[in-house]
């Protein structure tokens, strides 16, 4: 049985999580098993972490990947914000001189960090190891809807000489594994707006959320596959706050690990899906 | 008076008060004492010949910052002292020596920094019908910008970005999972471990945060 | 080392096509140079267009002959010798604007606050908004290369 250190981030266990619930179950019909990352704390979130402190988010993310070290085991990220975080401090720890830094700051804690294992998003783990042709095994109710996909934009980082599309397109596959209709389109590829969304929510609703959600409306998409809680919980908080812009949408938006696991066969009371603030329950009885 | 003999001195008459000395170039020492200190080393000082030269106060976003400046036979000292912003409070030492009266007061109305027993608090340098309590030359008591601050201090306090919450917990019992998910705030042991990272990185120094009072310094809006 | 092959000078190249409209090229660039993340204080900015999401920046291309170092009437823009950079001495700046209507894309830009101009300073040679781009949209480059991007994307190839 192979096994998986999973870091959830925060994000899903404190908001979305029918994410958890969904990724335990398609990892047990994979036949996969989870090791928990116990005691692991924020990654941090992006754009906190490289505003706050380098060197203290810097020995953060050190620490997290120490745990999942100790086990010997790579890190998997279901967030595409953990996936940037870790990421980037994964290639800044190469740098020895930065390395031995942190080290001294770890060392007071009792941990290291030697950087020898990678960080991955899921989509590169079940696009690699499992295989789409295996995920189509599996695939017991073949989704019927038209659903978009919507990336994230911190999906799109690639080491040096890696294809950009490389992980975006495995989720394109994962999606149409499942069976279902794809909507694809210029827009997939547009942020959510989270980042500026702390900042300027009204200019981060009109230049980024409110024409994709216009754009889906008019493609006659039944629901947005995500592949990070944060966009997940943008979208869906985006949509509530729009109403107070005059525009109603109700465009269910949910992860991939929901729509795998729906597609196996899982019932959806199973998965709580009552946790989102768009109609995904509704959809998700319709679909399967 | 060479510069090893300005620093003995310091050293003598400061003890634990004096928090770091040293001679930054030729003529030239640099030492930055506590404020409760200034008092004993302007009497010290002024039995040593000295001729005062300038107050330069800072604003450093968290702290004020006072320098004064010394002269001793043609050496010069700056003794540096650090009032944090909660409560920007110093001795004045007009009464030792007369001279700085002046640069405490425009010390004192330029960037807030105050001045206990001085003997002239007025206006000096601005005009009289000045606003109370603005000061030209001050800076926003914050170091993180005001959208990262709440974030950066919930991390460094749950370790996460937000707390879990009650209903949140009761959600998770639902739907089957464990109510506390594998985060460190769930394991003490682990919480201990993350707080004592989050001293140690020099978040402290840098970022500004207060770990007794689990808080960022500073005002938000 | 004096630049002579302008060819070789690093510049900062943008591709819309990698581009998501994320704007965390802006929050970096405002947070550097300004220490906020307003997005109104940045050097680079991101258009989205909502109907087709065509995605277009506008940024200092740090010139072979810059027209805003020509317009400036005190000699406050000024280009290195050496990197090939043009930085804005706000020190020297009067707030005429002269720069900011000189050049084409308004890279410089005038700040209210300090009544003077601003604009790009390449972040002393490892640009922010480049290092915080996770596409890879903003990186740093040669002219070279970025002629040979902007002749695919807008001369098709040519």
């Amino acid at each position: 049985m192979k096994k998986y250190a999973i870091f959830w981030g925060c994000m899903i266990p404190q908001r979305l999580p029918s994410v958890e619930i969904a990724t335990r179950k398609v990892f047990e019909k994979l036949g996969l098993e989870i090791v928990e990352m116990e005691g692991y704390s924020c990654c941090p979130d992006p754009i906190v972490g490289r505003y706050m402190d380098r060197k203290t988010a810097l020995a953060i993310s050190a620490r997290n990947l120490a745990i999942a070290e100790k086990k010997g085991l790579d890190t998997v990220v279901l967030c595409n914000g953990c996936y940037e975080t870790l990421w980037e401090a994964r290639e800044d720890l190469e740098d020895k001189e930065q390395r031995k830094e942190v080290n001294s700051v770890l060392s007071k804690i009792g941990r290291t960090y030697e950087g020898k294992n990678k960080v991955r998003h899921i989509v590169e783990v079940l696009g690699d190891d499992i295989g789409v042709s295996e995920i189509k095994k599996l695939v017991k109710n073949p989704i019927k809807a038209k659903l978009a996909v919507h990336y994230g934009c911190h999906l799109f980082r690639a080491s040096e000489g890696e294809d950009m599309w490389r992980k975006p397109n495995q989720l394109t596959d994962l999606v149409a594994a499942t069976g279902a209709q794809i909507n694809r389109s210029k827009l997939d590829q547009i942020c959510c707006g989270f980042p500026t969304s702390h900042v300027n929510e009204e200019y981060s609703m009109n230049s980024n959320l409110m024409p994709k959600m216009e754009a889906y409306q008019q493609m006659g998409t039944e629901g947005v596959v995500v592949c990070c809680p944060a966009c997940n919980v943008q979208m869906e908080i985006g949509q509530m706050s729009l109403k107070k812009y005059g525009k109603k949408y109700s465009m269910p938006v949910f992860h991939l690990m929901e729509l795998l696991a729906l597609s196996f066969g899982v019932p959806p009371k199973e998965l709580s899906l009552g946790v989102h603030r768009s109609p995904v329950q509704q959809l998700a009885e319709r679909m399967v | 008076m060479q510069e090893n003999q300005i620093i003995d001195l310091l050293k003598k008459t400061l003890s634990e008060m004096l928090l770091s000395a040293k001679i930054e170039r030729e003529r030239k020492v640099l030492a930055e004492i506590k404020p409760e200190g200034i008092r004993d080393a302007a009497s010290a000082l002024v039995r040593n010949d000295v001729r005062f030269i300038i107050i330069a106060a800072l604003d450093s976003g968290l702290d004020i910052e006072l320098l004064y400046h010394v002269d001793l036979a043609g050496r010069l000292l700056v003794l540096k002292t650090k009032l944090p912003k909660e409560a920007p409070e110093i001795d004045s030492i007009a009464d030792i020596i007369p001279g700085t009266e002046w640069a405490e007061r425009e010390a004192a109305e330029l960037v807030g920094a105050r001045f206990r027993n001085s003997p002239n608090q007025t206006h000096l340098v601005l005009k009289k019908d000045w606003e109370e309590g603005k000061f030209p030359l001050a800076k926003p008591f914050k170091r993180l910008p005001d959208v990262v601050a709440p974030v950066a201090e919930s991390i460094a306090t749950v370790g996460a970005t937000a707390p879990l919450t009650p209903l949140m917990q009761r959600k998770r019992e639902e739907a089957g999972l464990a109510s506390q998910p594998p985060l460190s705030y769930s394991i003490e042991s682990q919480m201990k471990e993350v707080h004592q990272l989050i001293e140690q990185s020099g978040f402290v120094q840098r970022g500004g945060y207060d770990p007794e009072r689990r808080k960022l310094r500073g005002v938000r809006k | 080392m004096k630049i002579e092959d302008i060819s070789q000078q690093r510049v900062l190249i943008y591709d819309p096509e990698r581009c998501t409209g994320c704007k965390c090229c802006e929050m970096a660039c405002a947070n550097r140079n300004f220490g906020t993340l307003e997005l109104d204080k940045s050097h680079i900015r991101i258009f989205v267009d909502p109907k087709n999401f065509d995605r277009e920046a506008i940024n200092c291309l740090h010139c072979a002959n810059p027209v805003c170092l020509n317009a400036c009437p005190v000699d406050a823009i000024s280009k290195d010798d050496e990197t090939g950079w043009v930085t804005l001495n706000q020190m020297k700046c009067i707030g005429c604007c002269s720069c900011t209507y000189a050049c084409p894309l308004m890279a410089a830009w005038f700040e209210e606050d300090r009544r003077a101009a601003n604009k790009c300073n390449f972040c002393d040679g490892s640009p922010n908004c480049a290092r915080f781009c996770s596409p890879q949209a903003i990186r740093v480059g040669t002219r070279a290369e970025a002629m040979e991007l902007a002749k695919r994307l807008y001369l098709g190839g040519k």
